[in-house]
């Protein structure tokens, strides 16, 4: 098992600075501008194809689709936040390869592979305090894990992710009320599983 | 003393309540049963510390370096090549086979009704009129001048050629209607020459046409093997 390493504690990939700027080179077709684009977004993208899929070999085919399918569907995208478009054609592709491959697992994903620890953060300051946290999203990747996979589908994209009731249905072509009782029925089943681990949340 | 309150909501109200969710922050019953119930109000403020807490997850690193790009489908230009000789081989094919068909039903005549066989036709024909201008088989015919008793004598032992012939009284009368016959088998198959002659110039083109096909349809399989490769190594991923 290698689960994220505390001493590298984690953070969240933001804005590519002149992300707009980027984004238009990248749509006129300037291939050096989306790999730039790729490279500051793959860990987001893998991220989020991980907890949706579970397995890194599938994250990555995964993420890879959805840079092709990103790279050929640039010119149509139409403002807002990159990051978000990105990231729900990850979704896409995630489920996509979720439906291919038919895995219905009701039990504990696999672990993390070696490689897939947390990316580092610059700015951590307060060692122990990062451990604490790095701790929390082990417990809370573990508790994802152990979610039925429509539960663990929506909660992730909506409440890891940040996407709207509208964009996870989308995404996982289902009715919004279908979506709107999954997540709320895994965001019980997570505070059931996280009970016994209160602490990690009052840090 | 505390107040009571109503039956709890259903734990899911609760979770979209602690979701932000539109419908249920505009249930004021739902609200009102939250701000009076310490269970629910706990329950409500735990699951908002949760997603609080997965808003924060951090991203991962691959497992594997990523392929950031798709590969440029730019075919070199020995590909180039390879791939222009591919879509000649259809076209090639097509118009080999096209011109063997046309030449070689026009070169037999197929095409032309009132000429159909007449070069084959005359060929058979030439033996049996020879055979009726000397009145014997062609191959019998040096054998005309040689009766039976003549056949014996020394000068018959000689007798294949045309002056055996001549010493035979007999030899000579059987030997002057032929002379007329040959004379005028030799202007007729002279004239049917001519025919034929002129046949085959006239079938010369359908059967420069037919050779045309053939050439054709050998160039186009040569294509398609030289274009084999680019096939194969356009498939894989």
């Amino acid at each position: 098992m290698s689960d994220p390493d505390p001493s590298r504690p984690a953070t969240r990939t933001g804005p590519l600075a002149e992300e707009a700027a980027v984004v238009a080179a990248a749509a006129r077709g300037d291939r050096s501008a989306f790999t730039q684009l790729m490279e500051h977004y793959q860990g987001a993208c893998y991220g989020l194809a991980w907890r949706l899929l579970g397995d890194p070999d599938l994250a990555a085919d995964a993420t890879q689709d959805a840079f092709i399918h990103a790279y050929d569907h640039i010119r149509a995208y139409r403002g807002g936040i990159f990051r978000s478009w990105l990231l729900r054609i990850t979704a896409n592709a995630s489920y996509d390869i979720l439906r291919r491959s038919q895995r219905r697992p009701t039990t504990a994903l696999p672990e993390p592979e070696e490689g897939e620890a947390d990316i580092a953060d610059p700015r951590a300051v307060n060692p122990v305090a990062e451990s604490a946290r790095a701790e929390l999203y082990r417990a809370l990747d573990a508790a994802l894990r152990l979610l039925p996979e429509d539960q663990r589908v929506a909660v992730v994209l909506a409440d890891v992710y940040g996407m709207d009731y509208q964009e996870v249905a989308e995404s996982i072509q289902s009715p919004i009320g279908t979506v709107k009782s999954r997540i709320h029925r895994g965001r019980l089943r997570l505070r059931v599983l996280l009970a016994d681990q209160r602490e990690l949340f009052e840090g | 003393m505390s107040m009571t309150t109503p039956a709890h909501p259903d734990p899911e109200r609760l979770a979209a309540l602690a979701g932000a969710d539109p419908d249920a922050l505009s249930d004021r019953e739902l609200i009102a049963h939250v701000a009076e119930c310490a269970a629910c109000d706990g329950q409500v403020r735990d699951l908002w510390v949760l997603r609080a807490a997965l808003a924060e997850l951090p991203d991962l690193v691959p497992s594997r370096p990523l392929r950031l790009l798709p590969p440029v489908p730019e075919p070199t230009q020995s590909a180039g090549w390879r791939i222009g000789l591919r879509r000649a081989f259809a076209p090639l094919a097509v118009a080999g086979m096209v011109l063997l068909l046309v030449g070689g039903v026009g070169a037999t005549g197929a095409l032309g009704p009132a000429d159909a066989g007449s070069f084959f036709q005359r060929i058979q024909f030439s033996a049996p009129a020879m055979e009726a201008a000397t009145g014997q088989p062609e191959e019998t015919a040096a054998d005309v001048g040689m009766a039976p008793d003549e056949a014996a004598s020394p000068e018959g032992s000689r007798g294949q050629t045309g002056a055996i012939a001549t010493d035979s009284p007999r030899a000579a009368d059987a030997s002057a209607a032929p002379a007329e016959s040959l004379a005028e088998m030799t202007a007729g198959q002279d004239t049917s020459r001519d025919g034929d002659l002129a046949m085959v110039e006239d079938r010369v083109g359908w059967i420069l046409a037919a050779l045309a096909g053939i050439g054709l349809l050998a160039l186009a399989l040569v294509l398609r093997r030289s274009a084999v490769p680019v096939e194969r190594g356009s498939s894989g991923r």
